[in-house]
């Protein structure tokens, strides 16, 4: 009797508990675009967690700066840029001066209008402030900045054919804003120069405006009506909205259940393959011009012996890598992407051949005893299933043409440290270079002695040959483009014959969505062009999407 | 409790604090890895690392760095996150609201849940009710919660869509007040804000609570058992009081207090599970932001996460300690048990 009347109480509270469900279930609130138009719902491993384009640094921070943010060029597939906020440069003759005259009647998302003093400011501020973005500016200090009028001009410390394609990665910012909003901090007058507001705040121009930023869990961009560079398209998405999901199965469940529209990128291949085969879903494979490397370290023994090192990429295993363990892979011969050096032919290559490794191996100054006394080490970064089979592949390799090695997993901030120094870089390290601008000289100073030492596994290859040094330099301090692709094609071919590190192959992004978002227009070279939003479409008649929405 | 044995507890408070703090500080520092040269992104020149590095103070002795870090953490401020790029103290201000509405909730659900389950099994033991409680509990700390996150996503998100999959609140969140969207939106009069926070808390709250209610349902049934042996309750019945009485009010009782204890030791073992629970659920909490800092090395919020979880253990414990008298008339009066 008793024990009804609890079993009752609880069967009760059970069903008071489903019902609470049910009913709250029924007040759906969709994630819907403000105003006419599609909502792109994005799903994102990683989190945003600056919006400040000086400080952004992965994947999604640079997604959300490149469409809430403007340039003064564009990426341009013949000429390498062409104007953009700036309507028209010119060069001084010593190569030093670039004076750009900005567009009139731009407007920040306030309504203010941009001009010379903003683009000015936001120069200066990027290398006062000197966070990451500040990295590819190394050609010019604070004191080149001026402006008059409506012309802003840039004085390098010297020549430099790179500047121009860097600019691409400079966005302006409002000043009037970021000095309405100054916080205290260590620059003096500017006192944090607007750090603090930048991290959470859009003070820019681009095609999308910040609507709604919940750190580690949304953020949602809208489109920036009196946008005037880019015609405003019907069919582009009203709304961007990049939901944080670190895990890739909550992903794939909301992907399926029309939750998100698409998903992140960094998707395992098979997961994406499985996906793309679902009826109403697709899955795109482009060819990044994005290497991947296995970084050696040039500077101990025996990888400072050329033939080893030939032996290293002959006994790399590049079909494997790129068809079965990552899914996908562009060809790569060479530091340099081709699409970088077009018409750059003959480069060396080295085929994955273990006979031929062992053939290199024999001509090295290290005999077979020699070889086997240390252990090389191959530093993965730690937690990634990519790098780490990419890795147990090369070893294995290594070890049967007589070069003992071992995989260690390693966390990514280790290896950053250890490559700053030749005595305690690693081996190898497998690395991947997100090319952001079209630009060889990205890649090939790495191969001179300006980059030993950086931070990042490049930095930690100390590979040193006077001819490729020179060849560098030519081609950066040229203004003549035949001479600048002379100069970086003989330095490519110079690199790849010597093997300081084993040149992979290209990226191929894949990503998959539905059917009815039609995206990642050609983008010139700078990868994250294509991910400017007021350039996609979204197809609002199809029936999922319409399904979709309500979700 | 005496005013001299408050101030007692609140001294050992103070150094568990003080003690976790140097022990946690020392082994950020010594960690191997460069968490600055990897915050400044691809392409960092060695003259940016330097002058990340001073800002962080790194460039000062160890000592003088630990006592910036003592000043700063009184005033709520544990230093500049490199995963984050702000105040360690401000994202775990913006954060921590979140995992504790999370383990609210799945505390709630766990005693609502399991006190009355474990009441039942006792009452009924060894009978079918018993044997299935007894499974929910093994269940309940057997299968791993994040695999039951992803079954409740698969059924009620993808299959049913009756809940939504991922997040705290799909329309713009109400005024903060709290930090507890649930209760935000109640203040805000914002009724379809609270159902649809509602929503998202009900999923991850659940699968938060698997562990905990298998805990409390297997505390509350054996010591009702216990309690049930002893001759009090028989007497109750012979004096004719409803058995709903007994077991509630008179054994329940008796039979709460060292669970009330356990809920206390579940509060840090929730902490620690709910990073997995919040990385599926896409939920914005501090023990997400704590792994993450782990795992990147950004030993300030590594620093920062450890003190506020230690802070808030320390508290509950005290709470716990400072209950069990009220509870419990034997330890008021000084009686040993």
């Amino acid at each position: 009797m008793v024990m009804r009347t609890m079993l009752r109480g609880l069967a009760g509270t059970a069903a008071l508990a489903f019902l609470t469900t049910a009913a709250v279930s029924a007040g759906t609130a969709p994630a819907q675009a403000t105003g006419s138009g599609a909502a792109l719902r994005w799903g994102t491993v990683m989190e945003v967690s600056t919006l400040d384009p000086v400080y952004g640094t992965n994947y999604w921070e640079l997604v959300a700066m490149y469409n809430s943010y403007d340039t003064l060029l564009w990426p341009d597939a013949e000429k390498g840029v062409k104007p953009w906020l700036a309507e028209s440069w010119t060069i001084s003759p010593d190569g030093r001066e670039y004076a750009f005259k900005i567009r009139a009647g731009q407007k920040f998302h306030d309504g203010s209008e941009i001009t010379a003093e903003d683009v000015a400011f936001s120069m200066v501020r990027m290398l006062t402030v000197n966070g990451p973005s500040a990295s590819s500016f190394r050609m010019i200090n604070a004191s080149g900045v001026s402006y008059e009028g409506d012309t802003v001009t840039f004085k390098l410390d010297s020549p430099n054919s790179s500047f121009l394609k860097a600019l691409l990665l400079f966005r302006i910012v409002n000043k009037d804003l970021i000095l309405a909003n100054l916080k205290p901090g260590a620059f003096g007058e500017m006192q944090d120069y607007g750090n603090a507001f930048l991290r959470t705040n859009d003070a820019g121009s681009g095609p999308y405006e910040l609507e709604t930023y919940r750190p580690g869990e949304i953020l949602r961009l809208k489109k920036f009506d009196g946008y005037t560079l880019a015609p405003q398209k019907g069919e582009a998405p009203a709304t961007v909205e990049f939901q944080v999901t670190p895990e890739i199965a909550t992903i794939v469940t909301k992907l399926r259940a029309g939750e998100l529209d698409i998903g992140d990128p960094t998707l395992p291949s098979t997961v994406q393959r499985q996906l793309g085969e679902l009826q109403a879903m697709q899955r795109r494979e482009d060819t990044m011009p994005s290497p991947w490397f296995v970084i050696m370290d040039n500077a101990r023994a025996p990888l400072d012996d050329v033939w080893v090192r030939r032996a290293v990429a002959s006994a790399y295993d590049r079909d494997t890598v790129t068809k079965h363990i990552l899914g996908a892979g562009g060809p790569l011969a060479g530091p340099v992407p081709a699409e970088m050096l077009p018409g750059c032919e003959g480069v060396t290559t080295y085929p994955f051949d273990l006979a031929k490794a062992r053939e290199y191996l024999s001509k090295s100054k290290y005999p077979a005893g020699e070889l086997s006394k240390r252990k090389l080490q191959i530093a993965a970064v730690a937690g990634s299933d990519r790098f780490n089979n990419v890795a147990m592949l090369l070893a294995t390799n290594l070890t049967k043409i007589g070069i003992p090695t071992e995989v260690r997993p390693v966390r990514w901030a280790d290896i950053v440290q250890a490559q700053t120094k030749p005595e305690t870089a690693y081996d190898f390290v497998l690395y991947y270079d997100p090319a952001k601008v079209s630009d060889p000289t990205l890649f090939l100073n790495y191969y001179t002695k300006s980059g030993w030492g950086d931070p990042y596994p490049p930095g930690g290859m100390y590979y040193e040959n006077p001819k490729v040094t020179e060849l560098v330099q030519a081609g950066i301090h040229s203004t003549d483009p035949k001479v600048q692709t002379d100069s970086y094609c003989q330095a490519n071919k110079l690199i790849a014959e010597d093997s300081p590190a084993v040149f992979s192959h290209t990226e191929v992004r894949q990503v998959t969505s539905w059917d009815y978002v039609k995206g990642f227009p050609p983008s010139a070279g700078a990868i994250f062009y294509d991910m400017r939003f007021e350039n996609w479409a979204i197809d609002q008649n199809s029936k999922d999407f319409q399904n979709n929405q309500k979700r | 409790m005496s005013l001299k044995s408050l101030l007692q507890r609140v001294a050992q408070m103070i150094v568990v604090l003080f003690g976790v703090s140097v022990l946690v500080f020392l082994l950020t520092r010594v960690l191997p890895g460069d968490p600055v040269a990897a915050a400044l992104g691809d392409r960092a020149s060695g003259e940016q690392v330097a002058q990340l590095r001073s800002q962080l103070g790194l460039d000062q002795p160890l000592v003088m760095q630990y006592v910036n870090f003592v000043t700063g953490a009184l005033k709520g401020e544990f230093g500049l996150s490199l995963v984050e790029r702000r105040d360690v103290g401000e994202v775990i201000a913006s954060r921590l609201p979140a995992t504790l509405e999370l383990i609210f909730a799945s505390l709630l659900i766990a005693i609502v849940v399991g006190v009355p389950l474990g009441v039942i099994a006792a009452v009924r033991r060894d009978r079918f009710i018993d044997g299935l409680s007894r499974f929910i509990a093994l269940a309940g700390v057997s299968f791993p919660q994040f695999w039951i996150g992803i079954v409740l996503q698969l059924v009620f998100g993808l299959a049913l869509a009756m809940l939504p999959i991922t997040g705290r609140i799909s329309g713009p969140p109400p005024l903060t007040v709290t930090g507890f969207m649930t209760i935000d939106s109640l203040l805000a009069g914002n009724f379809s804000a609270f159902t649809d926070s509602l929503r998202h808390l009900v999923a991850p709250a659940i699968v938060l609570s698997t562990g905990p209610l298998a805990t409390i349902m297997r505390m509350t049934r054996a010591n009702m058992i216990d309690e049930l042996e002893k001759p009090y309750p028989e007497l109750a019945r012979a004096l004719g009081v409803h058995p709903l009485i007994i077991n509630y009010k008179f054994v329940l009782r008796n039979a709460f207090t060292p669970t009330l204890t356990i809920i206390g030791f579940l509060v840090p073992i929730m902490i620690g599970s709910s990073f997995v629970v919040e990385k599926v659920f896409g939920w914005p909490g501090i023990a997400r932001f704590g792994a993450d800092a782990i795992i990147a090395n950004d030993f300030n919020g590594v620093v920062g996460v450890t003190m506020v979880v230690c802070l808030f253990v320390v508290v509950i414990n005290f709470l716990v300690e400072t209950i069990y008298p009220i509870l419990d008339p034997r330890i008021r009066s000084g009686e040993t048990t």
